[in-house]
This record gives structure tokens, C-alpha cells and sequence, in this order.
């Protein structure tokens, strides 16, 4: 028994004693120093999430073509007074495909990965505006090397859960001419969410075939539920993931949430489905492993690039300016639980650094694990292959 | 090749919620000499996740009523001011002791300011603010300063909220601006990540954190009330259970709230400080 916790006020034997005198019996184990028992913290809601194991998988199936292996690559010339250098983004993101794949030039890499009759769809996260999103220099320079690899402009769509958002910092026609620009949800130019018939415009953007299910619900306000497009136990996916692309480029932002990140699978997650006001609280790890192990993600995703040149290391997801830095960072990898992995690795470091925290949280990696478990990729660090390359 | 929904319904203009009818104060052009309001937006209730999705969470544990939110241009850069209110002056403190970090030193209009590089926040009465630099390079400073110094007149609360203990220690005004309040999981999550794990079983109503020294040592005060005498047993329970190797104090205080010090010194300078804490 610890005896600097016998001596002071409060010891096992009071709760009781107190409990008892409350009219509670509360039946406590004896402590043992330095063992930690678990609380009686209630299971998560039941979900659909093994459904997702029932389907085959495919030869593209994540982890891709390249399991446990990330490349990080950086350049501190990557951001030049405030502005992001698209030549030194080009070189990175070139420098890590080429290692990545081993191929002899930069077209034959992309080709590894994506064919010039596929429509390509390049996830990305604006969620964060202008301060904090996936950068358009960077979309510009995927843009360009697909486009050098044979993939027309006409086949490649940026995309996510809101038009409105895309636009908002700076994925619009007028800077992405030949481009397709899609949102799940989606308003009219008179800013409505509903059509003549009253109809959401963004229920025609969705997939009923495919759906997360979970015990859980929520309702939502009128306001609200456009950006949700529906409530219930269900969030369907988004049409654009099941049946606009055939595959999908997967950029998300090198940020943190909480104690954890939010990278390649909360993107896809969160960003591929509708009715995920629910799902925050008590399903979040779940969500962010179980939806990607759906076909319409898991089988189309052929590439993670997270956009570290910038990001948030705390306040994330939103943007919170006192915590946002130049990483000058890009994690290339197939495999999202260990792109993943990596970035969490990173954002930890700056915290620790930063005193935000004093140690590791447990709960932090819990996605990750999950994810594992769900045969999506590595979480485990001494498994991952990490080949860090840092250009001048 | 499949064809694609390739049609985007017009909307390449970014709008907020509505803005008829807001009851907070917001800026016009011109009430800081050469700003402009290039946006304004409201918006309550569940409204807000269309503003910033799950980041939603965290201001509906502070009792969130509303948002305004404007983009403003000054000289060559964009601004964000954003003026929440919250159902109380103490989830306003509790929104604004999360946002902060490495104040400035320096005069500050009220003892809830903090400065930074590109941004200010604060809190007055139930409303908490924040004005960051999106865009554009030069000095913004001075102007967020400005923003913040303004909407601080514009405020209809002048109110402070008294926070626990602020009256023990001769230096107040270092706890007022130290102290952290949350409510929630995700409050714990932005405010002080460290007690995230052992308070993972909620079972709290509120939790103020302060990072201070005892005897020239660092040391975290955390003063967690509960709701009632049971949730408070129960919560002790699970604290008994999975304390924190450093938390070398745990008292229970007036039957429903916990006093907690983590700090690297012998318990019976840690009883007699909470003895003179609790005294006042």
C-alpha cells in the first residue's frame, strides 16, 4: 500500500465507510500500488463494423501495395515567407513516390498505382478553413504529376462531405480549371440545401447500399441536418466514394484531436459518410477504423499523402492559431494505420515538447488498433518501415 | 469511362447561417479605423456544426448559446473574430482557459486576455472571443489587440467570474489567469491532457485545474466537484482506484467535490497548504 496515500485523507476504507453512511454499498478491491483497475467505463454502442469483413478483398485492398512501409519526407524550404513553394512540394512529393515504389521515374510510380482510364478522387480536408486545411499547392502538384502519368484532367475529382467548404479555401473551378469539385452535401446558388420538390440535394449524392450502422442517435435541427443529410442509426456513404471515383488519393492535414490525431482514417471516415454528429462522442475510434474497412474505402484507396507542411500539434480539429506550426513534413504511404502511426508519432513529440502533455495518453492510439485489428494496416511501431529523407 | 455527377450546385460563394435577427454585438466597416467586414455569420443551437463540424462538441460541453462569426480585412491580410456566447460566465472562463497558452506579458484590459502570435481570446461576462490572422503577411498584432480592446466595449456583460480560491494567494491575478475549468471529456482533452486517462469515467460535473508552485515546486491543483454526495463517492471510488502516480493528495471537501495536488513534495506540506486553501 502506498503509504504516502494511507497517511493523508482519503483511503480506500473512507470511501466505504462514507459510501456506507450514504446508504451506498459500494463493494472496492483492495488497492495494489502502481496497479491500475479498470473503471466500470460502459462498452461503446453496437455497430456494423465486422459486416465489413465479411467482403472479399481485392489485390488493392488496404494496405495497398506497400503495408507497414511510410516515407517522410522534408524540406524547410517548403514554406518561404508564409507562402508554400510548389517546386519544393513537387520535389518532395516526387522524392517519396520514387522511393516508395522503386520505380525509375516519377510517371511509372503514379502508374503503380493508378491506371489513365480510372477516375481518381483526391480526398481532401477543408473542414478547418482557411487557416488549417489540405492545401491547394499541394493538390496542385498531385494534379500535376497524375496528369504526367497519363491521367487527363477530365478523369480527376477533388472531393469531400462539403462543397461549400471546398470553395471556401480555394478548391474552386476557377483555380482548378478542368476539374471536377464535389460535395456530398451541397446547396443551390440561391444557398439553399433543398431543391423545388423540397428534397436535400445532397440526398441524391448519397449510396443506400452502403451504410455504417450504429446504436446510437441524435437528432438534429433543421439548421443542422443538411450538413448530416440524415438521421437515425445509419450514416450511408457518400455516392462520390461508391460510385463516381475508382480510386481514391487519400489527403488529409497533420493535426491533432485531443490526445490524438486525425489523419488518414479520420478523413476517410468522417468524410465519406452522413450522420456523423453522432458518432463523435462515444463511437469515434470505432468510426475512424470500422468505415475505411468498408469496400467503397478500403478497396479504392491507393494512396495516403498527409499534408504536414503545415498543421496543429493542439485545439485541432479546428484551427486554433497559438498551436499551428510548419511541420515541413509529407507522410507518403499505401498504408494508412501506419501513415498514420507516424503522424500520431510526430504530433505526440510536439506536444511533449511543448508541454502540452506530460506523457502518452492510452486512449490516444486507440483507433489504431482497431484499424489493425480490422486488417487495414500496422499500428504497431516496431513492425512499420519509416524511411525518412530530408531535402535541402 | 464513368460519368460523374460532375455538377456543382452553384454554390462557389461560401455563406454562413443566417444573420437577421442577431442579439450580440458584431462589427460594421469602419468601427476600427480601415477594417472591413467582408463576412458575417450566427449561428445557435446545433447549428454550430455546420460551422466546425465535431469541433462542435467541445463548446456544447461549455453550455454554447451562439456564435457570430466574421471575416475582416485589414491593410493586406484577413481576420477571424469570433464572439461565442454561453449559458454562464463560468463555461465563457472555461472556453477561454482552453484557448490560451503562453500569454504575453504585459498590461491587459482584463484579467481574461491572452495574447499571442497572430491571435487574442478572452472572456467577459458569458461571452468568450477569439480574433485570429488568416491570411496575408505583415503585422497584425496591434490589430487583432485592436479587435479584442473593441469587442471588449461592445460587450454587454462586464461581469468577471469569481473563480475558486482566487482570494487565498496574494498573487490573484497569476491563478485567475492560470486556472483551467472544464466539463467534460473534451474540455479535458484540450485544457490539461495529462488527467484524460483516470478521469476517463467522468462521473464529475466540473473540474478547475490550476498549474501552480507550493514551497517553490511545481505542483496542479484540481478542485472536482460532482453533482452530489453519491456521484461523488462513486467518483472516488474510481479516483482510489486509478489515481495518477502523482497526485499525492486527495481530499474530499463539503461531501461532493474532491481536492486533488499532484505535485513532488511530502503529503504533510501538501495537507497544510490545502489546509490554508480550504480555510478560505
Amino acid at each position: 500500500m502506498n503509504q504516502d496515500f494511507e497517511e493523508h485523507h482519503w483511503s480506500r476504507r473512507k470511501f466505504v465507510k462514507a459510501a456506507a453512511l450514504g446508504g451506498m454499498a459500494a463493494a472496492l478491491a483492495p488497492i495494489t500500488p502502481g496497479l491500475a483497475i479498470a473503471q466500470d467505463i460502459p462498452a461503446p454502442p453496437a455497430t456494423n463494423g465486422k459486416d465489413a469483413l465479411r467482403h472479399a478483398r481485392t489485390d488493392r485492398s488496404m494496405p495497398g501495395a506497400y503495408p507497414g512501409r511510410v516515407l517522410q519526407i522534408t524540406n524547410e524550404k517548403a514554406v518561404v515567407n508564409d507562402a508554400f513553394d510548389i517546386g519544393v512540394l513537387d520535389g518532395m512529393l516526387a522524392r517519396g513516390m520514387l522511393a516508395m515504389t522503386g520505380a525509375p521515374a516519377l510517371p511509372e510510380a503514379w502508374r503503380t498505382l493508378v491506371r489513365p482510364d480510372e477516375i481518381v478522387g483526391i480526398k481532401v480536408n477543408p473542414v478547418a478553413g482557411k487557416l488549417l486545411s489540405t492545401s491547394p499547392e499541394l493538390v496542385h502538384v498531385i494534379i500535376r504529376q497524375l496528369e504526367a502519368s497519363g491521367i487527363p484532367r477530365k478523369n480527376i475529382v477533388i472531393w469531400d462531405r462539403r462543397a461549400f467548404e471546398l470553395a471556401e479555401v480555394g478548391f474552386t473551378p476557377d483555380a482548378f480549371p478542368g476539374i471536377s469539385i464535389l460535395g456530398t452535401e451541397q446547396k443551390d446558388a440561391k444557398d439553399s440545401f433543398y431543391d423545388a420538390d423540397g428534397r436535400q440535394y445532397g440526398e441524391r449524392m448519397i449510396d443506400t447500399a452502403w451504410y455504417y450502422w450504429a446504436d446510437v442517435e441524435e437528432h438534429y435541427d433543421a439548421e443542422t441536418l443538411p450538413y448530416m443529410i440524415n438521421e437515425g442509426k445509419s450514416s450511408y456513404f457518400s455516392r462520390i466514394c461508391t460510385k463516381d471515383v475508382d480510386c481514391i488519393i487519400n489527403v488529409p492535414i497533420l493535426k491533432n484531436a485531443g490526445a490524438s490525431v486525425t489523419l488518414c482514417l479520420k478523413n476517410l471516415a468522417f468524410g465519406a459518410i452522413t450522420n456523423t454528429g453522432r458518432l463523435h462522442k462515444q463511437l469515434w475510434a470505432e468510426t475512424c477504423a470500422e468505415v475505411p474497412a468498408f469496400p467503397p474505402l478500403r478497396d479504392k484507396v491507393v494512396l495516403n499523402v498527409v499534408d504536414g507542411i503545415r498543421g496543429c500539434y493542439q485545439g485541432g480539429p479546428a484551427a486554433n492559431q497559438q498551436y499551428i506550426c510548419n511541420f515541413n513534413t509529407l507522410l507518403v504511404g499505401t498504408d494508412p494505420v501506419a501513415v498514420d502511426r507516424i503522424g500520431y508519432d510526430i504530433i505526440l513529440k510536439k506536444r511533449l515538447e511543448e508541454k502540452i502533455q506530460k506523457e502518452e495518453s492510452v486512449k490516444g492510439r486507440r483507433f489504431l488498433e482497431l484499424a489493425q485489428e480490422m486488417q487495414l494496416g500496422v499500428a504497431d511501431q516496431s513492425k512499420i518501415t519509416l524511411e525518412r529523407i530530408a531535402l535541402t | 469511362m464513368r460519368k460523374i455527377l460532375a455538377v456543382l450546385m452553384g454554390c462557389l460563394s461560401v455563406s454562413y447561417a443566417r444573420t437577421e435577427g442577431i442579439d450580440t454585438p458584431f462589427f460594421k466597416s469602419g468601427d476600427i479605423s480601415g477594417m472591413t467586414v467582408t463576412r458575417t455569420g450566427h449561428f445557435d443551437g446545433n447549428a454550430l456544426f455546420g460551422y466546425m463540424n465535431g469541433g462542435a462538441e467541445l463548446y456544447r460541453e461549455y453550455g454554447f448559446v451562439d456564435l457570430t462569426v466574421q471575416e475582416v480585412r485589414f491593410e493586406k491580410s484577413e481576420f477571424l473574430v469570433e464572439l461565442f456566447r454561453m449559458r454562464d460566465m463560468l463555461g465563457a472562463f472555461g472556453a477561454f482557459s482552453i484557448s490560451r497558452t503562453r500569454c504575453s506579458d504585459g498590461d491587459v484590459p482584463t484579467p481574461y486576455w491572452c495574447e499571442t502570435s497572430g491571435q487574442v481570446v478572452g472572456a467577459l461576462g458569458r461571452y468568450f472571443f477569439r480574433v485570429q490572422k488568416l491570411t496575408g503577411g505583415g503585422e497584425s498584432q496591434s490589430f487583432s489587440v485592436a479587435v479584442g480592446r473593441k469587442l471588449l466595449h461592445m460587450l454587454p456583460d462586464s461581469n468577471l467570474v469569481s473563480l475558486p480560491w482566487t482570494v487565498v494567494t496574494p498573487d490573484s491575478l497569476r491563478w485567475q489567469r492560470n486556472a483551467i475549468v472544464v466539463y467534460g471529456p473534451l474540455g479535458l482533452q484540450n485544457g490539461y491532457p495529462d488527467w484524460v486517462d483516470p478521469l476517463e469515467g467522468g462521473g464529475y460535473h466540473s473540474i478547475t485545474i490550476t498549474p501552480w508552485t507550493i514551497e517553490g515546486m511545481p505542483a496542479t491543483i484540481g478542485w472536482i466537484q460532482c453533482a452530489s454526495a453519491e456521484a461523488a463517492s462513486t467518483l472516488g471510488g474510481q479516483i482510489a482506484s486509478h489515481r495518477r502516480p502523482g497526485w499525492r493528495y486527495i481530499r474530499l471537501c463539503q461531501g461532493n467535490a474532491f481536492l486533488v495536488i499532484e505535485a513532488d513534495l511530502s503529503t504533510e506540506l501538501l495537507g497544510q497548504f490545502a489546509d490554508k486553501l480550504l480555510r478560505n
